[in-house]
C-alpha cells in the first residue's frame, strides 16, 4: 500500500478522476431521473449505455474512419463528432423509451408489485446485454483515433489532453441543456411535479405515461451522449461495458442521493476520484470490491446519500 | 353460485390430493421418490442430450438448480426478498469444501455442515444490516455481496485466486469412494439433501414461518403492525436460503474436483432466479419444475444454450408481465372468494 | 368405484412409467464406438481468443487431412470442444469427451486455466492429451495422461527476466489475475526481483489503464512487464504510449500476447515490443506446410499453430503404430519421439516437453519477426 503516489501523482489521478466521473454523470443521472419519477432502479439502464457505445463504433465503420495514424482537423472532427453523439443519443434514447413500454409500463399500470418489476428490469438487462453478445463475439471492439491525444500543455503531474478537455466541456454543456429543461420548461416541470407525488400530478391534470416517456427518454439521451464522449476516450467497448459503469453510475446516484440530481453530479465526481486514487494505493484489481463496498456502506449507513431527501420507510 | 376458476395446474392436482386417503397418498409418494432415484438409470435416445450424456445433466444442473431454486424459492418466492447474490452462499460452500477437503483430513460428511454454516453465518451478517432496508436496495447489495464474494476469490491467492483450486476431494460413504467418473452418487447424494430440505421447508410453511413469510410477502408494513416480527422472519428466510446454497456448493465443489472463482458469476444467480420466477414464486413443486425445464431445455436444443441468457432474460421481462406468479404459482390462503 | 379408478389410475400412471424405465435401461456405461475415432481439439472457437483457437485447430485438422489423404487402415475425424478458454467450461465439455467412445485422444488445451480444470477429468477417463500451448507450471506432473509439447512457464519466466536484465531496466510488474498470467508474472518476479519497482493487477476485459499508467509513471520504471493476453496487452499498450511519460517504455510480455490480433489492436503501439513464446514461426520453420495452411484456410496461421499441427501429428503416428485404445496410446505416447514438421518431440516422465525451446520476438513494420533463440 503505497500512498505516497497519491502525493506525487495528486494533479494526474485528480484529472483522470474527473474525467471519469463526468462520464459517470452522464449515465447516473439516468437512474436517478428515472428513480425520481418511478421509485425503480432501471437496471437496464446500464445496456442503453452498451447500446451507445455500440452505435460509436457502428457509424463510425460505416463512415469508413480507421484514422489512427492521422487525426483529424478539429473543426472536422467536431463535424463528424457531433454526428456520433446525435446517432447515440437516437439509438439510446428510443431504446429507453422502447424498454419502459415493454418492460415496465404494463407493470405499473396494473400496480404489481415491486419485485415483479425488479425482476422485469433485471430480464431485460441480460436479454440486450447478452444480444449484444453474440452480436459481437463476444470480443473487444474497437474505435478510432479521430482526435489528437498529445498533451496540450502539462499541470503538474497532470497532461491536459484534448480528449479530455472535450469530455469536461461536453459534460457541462449537457448539464447546463439538462438544467434548462428540468427547471424552466413545461416537461421538466411535469417531471418535478411527478417525482414529488404522482397522484396529485395525475389530478393537476399532467400526462403521467408521456412524462414518464419523456424521462426515460431524456436519460437515454444522456447515456448516448456519454457513450460517445466514453468512446473517444476509451477506444474500446464490448458487450459488457455497461455492466461496470452501471454500478459505478448507480453508486454514484446513491451516494448523492437517489433522486436528486444536483446528488447525482456530486456523487459522480467524488467517487471517480475516489476509485483513481484507491487504484493507486491497493491496486487496481481491489478497485471494484472498493466500488461496490461503497454502494453498501452508503446504503447501509445514511441510504439518503451526501445530498439526498428522507426516504420513504421500507416499502415492497 | 359457483364462479369459473381458471384451469390451474397446482389446484387439479391439490383436487387430488384432497380426496385420497392416506395409504394413497405414501403409496404415490414412494412410487415417485423411488422413479426419480431411477433416474440415472434411463437411457431412452428420446431423452438423451446431444453434448454432454443425460447423467451428467442429470447432476449439472438439473438437481443442482432445483436444489438451489428451492432455496431462493424460501427467501425470493416465499418471503418476497429480491436477492441478487445468491450465488455467493454457493460459492462460499464450494470454497469451504475445497479448502477444508485440501488441507485438513476432514472428511466430506464433516465438512457439510461446516460449509452450510458458513454460509448461514454469511447469510446472517449481510440480512442483519441489509433487510431493514427496501427491495430496490436490498436487491443492489445482494448483487453487491455477490459479485464482492467472487472478486475477493480472484484477488486472495490464499483461496486459489484466479486459477482456484483442484483436486478437490469427494465423499466417502463406509468405504466407498466416490469417483469423478460416475456421478450417479453424487446425483443420489444431492437428491437424498433435496428430498431432505422439501421436507424441512414444508414443514416450515405449514407452520408460523410459513405465514410469516406468506403476511411479509404480501404487505410488509401490515405485517409489522399485525405483530409479526418481520425482520426476525426475513433473516430465518435468508439464512434458510443460505444453507441450502451453501450445501449445493459443497456438493458441487466435491463432484467436479477444480473450481474456478468465474463458476461464481452473476449469471447463475440470474439463472437460480429465472428457474423460481418462472417455475412459480413460492411454490416448491413449481420451482423444481422451473429448475428442471430451464435446465434440461437449453441442454437439448442446443441452438439453444449460447443464448441461454437472452432466453431467460426475455423469459423474466415476459412471466413478469403475463403471469407474475410462474407457472404453478403457489397455494393463496384461505381465500374464501374463491370457494364461493 | 371411485376409490377403485382413482388407484387404477395410480397404477397405470405408474406402469406407464415403468415400461419407459425398462424399456430403455441400461447398467453398462460403454458402447463400442460405431462411427471412426476422434481426436478432439480443446480450446477457445469463440470468444475474445477464438483467433488462436482457431488456428491450432485447423493445424488439426490440417494433420488429420495430410494423415487421411494417404488412406489409412485407422480412419480418425477432427472433432472440437469449445471452452472458451476458459476454466469454468472445460470441465464438463471434457467430461463429454470422456463419454464419448470414439473419443480418442485430445489436441488441448489451449490456455492454462482451462486445462489444468479437465485434467482431473481426463485422467479419469484415461484419454491421453498434449497440450500445444499450455504453460502454467502447475501442469507438470499433474496426470499421467498428459503432455506438452511446449516449454512451460518454469522456463519462459526466467527467458523474459533476461531479457529485462539484458536491456538495463527497472520493471514494472502487472498481471491479469488469470492463472497463465498470474502464474507467469509470479515467475518473472522471482527470478528478476532486484529490478522491480513496482506491481499492480488488473482483470480480463479491462478497459480503463489510466490509474495503471500512473503508477507506472511515479515508479519511474524504464520498462513494463505483462503477464496476461493480448486484449488487454493492446489497450495496456496503447494508454502507455499515448503518455508522454511513458511514451518510449519498454513493453515485455510472454506468448499470451504473441499474436496478430495484438499487432490489430495495438496498431502501430506494438512496434518494438520484446515478447517470448517457446512456440516457432510456421512460416520460418515449416514453410511448404506453411504454403499448405494458407492455400488451405486462406489465412496466416497464428503461434502455436504449429505445434498444434505437431501434436496431432504425434497422436497420429501412435494410431499408425497400431495403438487405437487410449491406455496403449498413452503408454506409447509417453515413451516415444516423434519427428514432426520443423521439430522432434518426446516426453518427459512428468509430461513435460523433452526439449525446451524458447524464442524472442518482436514487432517490425506491423509483423511479428522471430528474433533469436534464447
Amino acid at each position: 500500500m503505497d500512498f505516497s503516489i497519491l502525493f506525487s501523482e495528486f494533479a494526474d489521478l485528480t484529472l483522470n478522476g474527473v474525467v471519469v466521473g463526468a462520464i459517470y454523470a452522464l449515465v447516473s443521472l439516468g437512474y436517478t431521473l428515472v428513480y425520481g419519477v418511478l421509485r425503480l432502479i432501471n437496471f437496464a439502464h446500464s445496456e442503453i449505455f452498451m447500446m451507445g457505445t455500440m452505435t460509436c463504433v457502428f457509424v463510425t465503420s460505416i463512415l469508413g474512419f480507421t484514422g489512427y495514424e492521422d487525426p483529424l482537423p478539429i473543426w472536422h472532427f467536431f463535424l463528424v463528432f457531433t454526428l456520433i453523439v446525435i446517432s447515440a443519443a437516437i439509438v439510446s434514447g428510443g431504446a429507453a423509451v422502447i424498454l419502459e413500454i415493454v418492460a415496465y409500463r404494463r407493470l405499473r399500470v396494473i400496480g404489481a408489485s415491486r419485485l415483479s418489476s425488479l425482476i422485469s428490469a433485471i430480464g431485460a438487462s441480460f436479454f440486450l446485454s447478452e444480444v449484444f453478445r453474440l452480436l459481437t463475439g463476444n470480443k473487444n471492439l474497437d474505435f478510432p483515433r479521430m482526435i489528437n491525444k498529445e498533451p496540450i500543455f502539462q499541470f503538474s503531474s497532470a497532461y491536459v489532453t484534448q480528449d479530455k478537455i472535450l469530455v469536461l466541456v461536453g459534460a457541462v454543456v449537457i448539464f447546463f441543456i439538462l438544467n434548462r429543461v428540468i427547471n424552466h420548461t413545461k416537461l421538466g416541470l411535469g417531471i418535478r411535479a411527478v417525482s414529488q407525488d404522482e397522484r396529485t400530478s395525475v389530478l393537476m391534470g399532467v400526462n403521467v405515461n408521456r412524462v414518464i416517456s419523456y424521462t426515460f427518454l431524456i436519460g437515454g439521451i444522456l447515456a448516448g451522449s456519454g457513450s460517445a464522449f466514453y468512446m473517444v476516450f476509451y477506444e474500446t467497448t464490448r458487450f459488457n461495458v455497461g455492466f461496470l459503469i452501471g454500478i459505478s453510475a448507480f453508486t454514484a446516484a446513491v451516494l448523492g442521493g437517489i433522486g436528486n440530481v444536483r446528488g447525482a453530479l456530486l456523487g459522480s465526481f467524488v467517487l471517480g476520484l475516489f476509485q483513481q486514487y484507491t487504484a493507486a494505493v491497493l491496486g487496481y484489481n481491489w478497485r471494484d470490491v472498493i466500488t461496490f463496498a461503497v454502494l453498501v456502506l452508503v446504503l447501509l449507513i445514511k441510504p439518503t446519500g451526501l445530498l439526498g431527501e428522507a426516504l420513504q420507510k421500507a416499502r415492497m | 353460485m359457483a364462479t369459473k376458476k381458471r384451469f390451474n395446474l397446482r389446484d387439479a392436482f391439490g383436487d387430488k390430493w384432497e380426496k385420497s386417503n392416506r395409504i394413497q397418498r405414501v403409496v404415490f409418494r414412494v412410487i415417485v421418490i423411488a422413479l426419480f432415484y431411477a433416474l440415472p438409470f434411463l437411457n431412452n435416445p428420446i431423452i438423451d442430450t446431444p453434448e454432454t450424456s443425460f447423467r451428467s445433466i442429470l447432476f449439472y444442473p438439473l438437481i443442482m438448480f432445483s436444489l438451489m431454486a428451492v432455496g431462493l424459492n424460501v427467501v425470493v418466492g416465499k418471503s418476497g426478498i429480491l436477492d441478487l447474490g445468491y450465488v455467493a452462499f454457493f460459492a462460499i460452500g464450494a470454497y469451504t469444501q475445497a479448502m477444508l477437503g485440501l488441507k485438513t483430513s476432514l472428511t466430506f460428511w464433516e465438512i457439510l455442515p461446516l460449509a452450510m454454516g458458513f454460509a448461514m453465518f454469511a447469510g446472517l451478517i449481510l440480512g442483519l444490516p441489509a433487510l431493514r432496508l427496501r427491495g430496490d436496495y436490498l436487491a443492489i447489495i445482494t448483487l453487491g455481496f455477490g459479485e464482492i464474494v467472487r472478486i475477493i476469490a480472484v484477488n486472495t491467492s490464499a483461496i486459489g485466486g484466479a486459477g482456484g483450486l483442484t483436486g478437490i476431494p469427494g465423499p466417502v460413504l463406509f468405504g466407498y469412494e466416490f469417483t469423478v467418473v460416475d456421478i450417479r452418487p453424487y446425483y443420489w447424494l444431492t437428491l437424498t439433501i433435496l428430498l431432505l430440505i422439501i421436507w424441512g421447508v414444508l414443514r416450515l410453511t405449514h407452520r408460523k414461518p410459513g405465514r410469516a413469510w406468506e403476511a411479509i410477502r404480501e404487505d410488509e408494513d401490515v405485517a409489522e403492525f399485525m405483530g409479526v416480527s418481520t425482520l426476525k422472519y426475513k433473516l430465518w428466510a435468508f439464512i434458510i436460503g443460505g444453507a441450502v446454497g451453501g450445501a449445493a456448493g459443497a456438493v458441487f465443489a466435491s463432484q467436479i474436483g477444480s473450481i474456478q472463482p468465474d463458476m461464481f458469476s452473476l449469471n447463475l444467480s440470474i439463472m437460480i432466479l429465472a428457474c423460481v420466477v418462472f417455475g412459480g414464486m413460492g411454490n416448491i413443486w413449481g420451482v423444481i419444475f422451473g429448475a428442471v425445464l430451464l435446465g434440461y431445455i437449453p441442454e437439448k436444443l442446443r441452438f439453444l444454450s449460447d443464448t441461454r441468457i437472452i432466453f431467460f432474460g426475455l423469459l423474466m421481462v415476459v412471466m413478469m408481465n403475463i403471469r407474475p406468479n410462474g407457472l404453478v404459482p403457489r397455494k393463496k390462503r384461505e381465500k374464501i372468494g374463491d370457494k364461493l | 368405484m371411485k376409490v377403485l379408478t382413482k388407484i387404477g389410475s395410480a397404477a397405470t400412471a405408474a406402469a406407464l412409467m415403468a415400461s419407459v424405465l425398462v424399456a430403455g435401461t441400461t447398467t453398462a456405461n460403454a458402447a463400442p464406438c460405431a462411427a471412426n475415432l476422434k481426436i478432439y481439439f480443446q480450446g477457445a472457437l469463440t470468444g475474445s481468443y477464438a483467433e488462436t483457437g482457431i488456428n491450432e485447430y485447423n493445424g488439426v485438422k490440417l494433420a488429420i487431412k495430410n494423415y487421411m489423404a494417404k488412406s489409412p487402415t485407422t480412419k480418425i475425424d477432427a472433432d472440437a470442444i469449445d471452452t472458451e478458454a476458459s476454466g469454468a467450461k472445460s470441465p464438463a465439455l471434457a467430461q463429454k469427451v470422456v463419454d464419448d467412445p470414439c473419443g480418442l485422444a485430445v489436441v488441448g488445451g489451449m490456455y492454462s486455466g482451462e486445462t489444468l480444470a479437465a485434467a482431473p477429468i481426463l485422467q479419469a477417463g484415461k484419454v491421453p492429451t498434449i497440450s500445444p500451448s499450455a504453460t502454467n507450471p502447475q501442469l507438470t506432473n499433474k496426470s499421467p495422461y498428459f503432455h506438452r509439447v511446449v516449454a512451460n512457464d518454469l522456463v519462459q519466466g526466467p527467458a523474459l527476466a533476461g531479457i529485462a536484465k539484458r536491456l538495463k531496466t527497472k520493471v514494472f510488474v502487472v498481471d491479469d489475475a488469470t492463472p497463465y498470467g498470474a502464474g507467469l508474472a509470479k515467475i518473472f518476479k522471482s527470478d528478476a526481483a532486484s529490478i522491480i519497482v513496482g506491481s499492480d493487477s488488473v482483470t480480463e476485459g479491462t478497459t480503463n489503464f489510466s490509474s495503471v499508467v500512473t503508477k507506472v509513471k511515479s515508479s519511474k520504471a524504464t520498462a513494463v512487464f505483462y503477464g496476461g493476453y493480448y486484449p488487454e496487452a493492446a489497450i495496456f499498450v496503447k494508454a502507455l504510449r499515448d503518455n508522454p511519460s511513458t511514451k518510449n517504455i519498454k513493453f515485455i510480455a510472454g506468448d499470451g500476447v504473441l499474436d496478430g490480433e495484438y499487432i490489430k489492436l495495438a496498431k502501430k503501439n506494438a512496434e518494438g515490443s520484446y515478447l517470448t513464446a517457446p512456440g516457432l514461426d510456421m512460416k520460418a520453420a515449416a514453410p511448404t506446410l506453411y504454403k499448405q495452411y494458407k492455400a488451405e484456410y486462406k489465412k496466416e496461421p497464428g503461434l502455436y499453430t504449429l505445434e498444434a499441427y505437431n501434436a496431432t501429428y504425434f497422436i497420429l503416428e501412435g494410431i499408425k503404430a497400431g495403438k487405437t485404445e487410449r491406455d496403449a496410446l498413452n503408454t506409447w505416447i509417453g515413451g516415444a519421439t516423434v519427428k514432426g514438421v520443423g521439430m522432434t518431440m518426446s516426453f518427459l516422465v512428468t509430461g513435460d516437453s523433452a526439449a525446451t525451446v524458447m524464442n524472442e520476438y518482436t514487432i517490425k513494420n506491423g509483423k511479428m519477426v522471430w528474433v533469436r533463440k534464447l
